[in-house]
């Protein structure tokens, strides 16, 4: 079985101004190494060309008057927020990102990939039900986990690894039980959302998981979060399918953001995540492309680790180039893990009430 | 030199053929006995002189290979066989430099019979090849040392096949263009794709006279049956090639080998493994083991077969060592393989080409319900279209406006860091068009170039626009020269 990247080249195209953090060339240098890796002639992927989401997939998350307001704006232009404008052909843009997710998960469950990556833009995770934000129109990862669950998939896992909270995933999931969202980002940051204590509400309480990490963190920690919290309460959960909010934005180099993860923690990240889906559900993982804005120094390095990683390849190789050392020296906090530990302590006295198990401390 | 006459020769695997063409067309067939300096010692150096060698690459792609001793400098990334440390970052700038005991001592623990030196974005930067083969010149002639940077079209596994089988062949074309420089200071190669190429050109990169003979067989019955939309049906020693024509033309695709994209464009054809040389014994064989005993070989062949059938008179024609039904079962088996992926194909009428194309094209045309046309000199097309060829010559063009470069084939030229897309596309195609005049191109065969696979974004560092990067291939298309009489 093979690993699908799901790829347009039409999504270089999307642009809010030349020099706006989430431009084209944020794909480009990844287009970049993959050409020159030889990735798309390799056996073990499938390239996948998406089509733009159908308005009745898109409406299963996104309001009506949201997205009429989207269509519009997308006529002549239009704003959302100060880091958010609408520029003309936008509905397009995120009509067809949001149908490379879908084309991702379709793959999967058609049996024609064992998972999937879907290198699209723009992202989603902070658009919520009615409304976009932070770079984000139509939330992609959203609209496919509702799409799996119309094709049968019935409980579904999404881990957002961006440094941004996904408030618009969780706000759209955070009373429903049937999706389990768990979000490691970088606290207090943009949005101010996601502390331990928001966890799901009515039916869907105990299904939000938070952790939020103070700046300076690195992979330690999140290979703690994820054997510590993550894996048992995944297990216990017994999904269908694992989605990834996929956003590099974690990387020391990121220039928006303060964390310090490093390729191979990618790849590790990504190659636990894997063993998981591969003990629950048959392997059904599908990766979506969020955030990630270090376009040169992080981004061709941390998705060709992500993609090395779900394709089961060596990944021995997936670090940056010596001369990036000196960067992850001064935005690592070898405090970090202490803080993290002292608080995933806290966290797991909340979640044991909610899962068996976390142990109660 | 005189321009008005062509000359294009063709080493087969067991004939070579020679066609001179001018005011009129003269073929022939010369058996491969007759040593190559004998050839090209006949063939006037008054004439424009193409060479096409497929044959020969074709045995030694399929022979007993050297032994190739490979290393890359592949950077943070995947893992690669014969890997040291350096990397070249993606603009091109050293992330990484190498360390040259460590290549040394490489060298030395894996000595073969030449080296292949392919780094990560080499064709951006090729200064740590550089800085390798240099190490490696302590151990190696020029001869058996290749480098991957020039094949800037080639992503880098593409780049580690193609520099692999190229260091093996290196020393082989070495030999060939010395033998024919003897007696021929100026001539040309015929690549996979039907244009023609440069010894120097040859001699860096060898692969691209791989599979040269669909491309003159497909371009010589063109031009001698001006047959626009076609199967040419070229009956060779060994295989029997398909080649659609459509405007004239021959489709182009990627030669894949080992699995692997080459890069490399070649003409595209059917190939059937049974020629004029396939051994018959029961039943029509799909290997050579020589001569046909029509021509002095030991074992019996499909031409000894046509011989036998009553069809023809070929060679020594009386002593074929078949029986009659064994023939007709070995003809019949022939003409169901062609006329099957005849049907497969393209309609259209057939052309043939090869030795073998009148005694058997008649018949595949009856079964596959086709007229067909063997024009004059069918026998020799191959070396037709050869001569007829003209020099095609492609740039792999990456400029980086910040960096104040643009590459050429992954070597470095200055360019005003204010460049911008339409300029660059000028100033490309002007070097383009220089390049193919100084390899003797005439300026009616490169008024035309062709751009594809453009692709460009801006560099954005503290929020300004700092730089932008270009890529694109631009290329004289293969074809038949203007000045073709």
């Amino acid at each position: 079985m093979t690993t699908g990247i799901v790829y347009h080249d039409q999504y270089l195209l999307h642009e809010q101004s030349p020099t706006h953090p989430e431009r084209r060339e944020r794909l480009s240098y990844t287009r970049d190494q993959f050409l020159e890796e030889g990735i798309c002639d390799r056996k073990e992927y499938v390239r996948i060309t998406p089509c733009p989401a159908p308005l009745p997939a898109v409406l299963a998350v996104h309001d009506l008057q949201y997205i009429s307001f989207l269509e519009q704006s997308s006529e002549k232009g239009g704003y959302i927020d100060a880091d958010t404008s609408i520029p003309k052909g936008l509905f397009n843009s995120a009509r067809l990102a949001a149908g490379g997710a879908i084309a991702a998960a379709d793959a999967v469950l058609d049996n024609q990939v064992k998972n999937a990556f879907a290198l699209c833009r723009p992202p989603g995770h902070h658009a919520g039900k009615g409304h976009g934000a932070g770079f984000c129109y139509l939330n992609n990862i959203a609209i496919m986990v509702r799409h799996l669950q119309a094709r049968g998939m019935k409980r579904i896992v999404i881990l957002d690894w961006d440094a941004h909270h996904g408030n618009g995933t969780q706000e759209i999931f955070y009373d429903d039980p049937s999706v389990l969202f768990i979000s490691i980002h970088q606290y207090p940051f943009y949005p101010g959302t996601g502390s331990i204590y928001e966890t799901g509400s009515g039916t869907g309480i105990g299904f939000t998981i938070n952790m939020p990490i103070p700046a300076g963190t690195s992979n330690e920690s999140y290979y703690y979060f994820f054997d510590e919290i993550i894996h048992p309460i995944v297990c216990e959960f017994s999904p269908d399918c694992i989605a990834i909010s996929a956003g590099q934005d974690t990387h020391f180099t990121d220039p928006l953001t303060s964390l310090a993860v490093t390729a191979t923690g990618y790849a590790n990240l990504m190659q636990k995540t894997c063993e998981l889906s591969e003990r629950l559900c048959d392997g059904r993982l599908v990766a979506v492309l969020e955030g990630g804005y270090s376009v040169e120094g992080g981004l061709p390095y941390t998705n060709l680790a992500i993609l090395a990683a779900m394709a089961g390849l060596d990944t021995s190789h997936m670090k940056e180039p010596s001369i990036f050392h000196t960067a992850f020296e001064r935005r690592y906090d070898p405090h970090s893990f202490e803080n993290v530990v002292s608080m995933a302590r806290t966290l797991k006295g909340i979640l044991c009430t909610f899962w068996q198990s976390i142990p109660f401390t | 030199m005189r321009k008005d006459v062509f000359t294009g020769v063709d080493i087969g695997g067991t004939n070579t053929d020679i066609a001179v063409i001018g005011d009129e067309i003269i073929a022939k067939k010369v058996a491969n006995t007759t040593s190559l300096v004998t050839i090209f010692s006949d063939i006037s150096s008054a004439y424009r002189l193409s060479v096409s060698t497929s044959e020969l690459l074709n045995r030694f792609l399929t022979g007993t290979k050297p032994d190739i001793c490979t290393i890359t400098i592949p950077g943070p990334g995947l893992a690669r066989t014969g890997a040291v440390s350096g990397a070249i970052g993606h603009r091109g700038e050293v992330l990484d430099p190498i360390n040259p005991d460590e290549v040394d001592t490489y060298i030395r623990q894996h000595m073969a019979d030449a080296i292949a030196i392919i780094g990560k974005f080499s064709v951006r930067n090729p200064c740590l090849e550089e800085d390798v083969r240099k190490i490696a010149q302590r151990y190696y002639p020029d001869t058996g040392i290749t480098v991957s940077h020039t094949l800037g079209y080639l992503n880098m596994p593409a780049r580690m096949e193609v520099t692999t089988i190229n260091a093996g062949l290196k020393k082989k074309i070495s030999r060939l263009i010395s033998r024919i420089r003897t007696f021929h200071d100026s001539f040309y190669f015929v690549s996979g794709d039907g244009g023609l190429v440069s010894k120097t050109r040859a001699y860096k990169n060898p692969m691209a006279l791989y599979h040269s003979s669909p491309a003159t067989a497909a371009l010589g019955s063109y031009y001698l049956s001006r047959q626009k939309n076609c199967l040419v049906v070229d009956i060779g020693g060994t295989t029997t090639d398909i080649i659609p024509l459509v405007d004239g033309k021959p489709a182009i695709r990627q030669l894949i080998m080992n699995d692997q994209k080459t890069g490399i464009d070649a003409v595209w054809c059917e190939t059937v493994p049974y020629g004029g040389d396939s051994r018959v014994m029961s039943d029509l064989m799909p290997w050579r083991e020589g001569n046909a005993r029509a021509f002095d070989g030991k074992k019996p062949t499909l031409t000894d077969a046509v011989n036998r059938a009553g069809i023809a008179e070929i060679g020594v024609f009386t002593s074929t060592g078949l029986s009659l039904a064994q023939a007709r079962r070995a003809l019949e088996t022939y003409t169901k393989s062609i006329v099957s992926v005849i049907n497969a194909t393209q309609p259209g009428p057939l052309v043939g080409a090869g030795y073998l194309a009148p005694f058997l094209l008649p018949v595949i045309a009856h079964y596959s319900h086709r007229r067909y046309t063997i024009p004059e000199h069918a026998s020799c097309a191959n070396a037709v279209g050869a001569a007829v060829s003209r020099i095609s010559i492609s740039l792999h063009v990456h400029a980086d406006t910040g960096r104040g470069i643009v590459l050429y084939n992954g070597v470095s030229h200055s360019i005003p860091k204010n460049t911008d897309d339409e300029t660059l596309i000028h100033m490309a195609t002007e070097e383009l068009r220089h390049r193919a005049e100084k390899e003797g191109a005439p300026p009616s065969d490169i008024k035309d170039v062709i751009i594809d696979r453009f692709n460009a974004f801006d560099v954005v560092r503290g929020w300004q626009i700092d730089a932008r990067i270009i890529d694109f291939i631009i290329r004289v298309a293969p074809g038949i020269t203007s000045e073709a009489p």
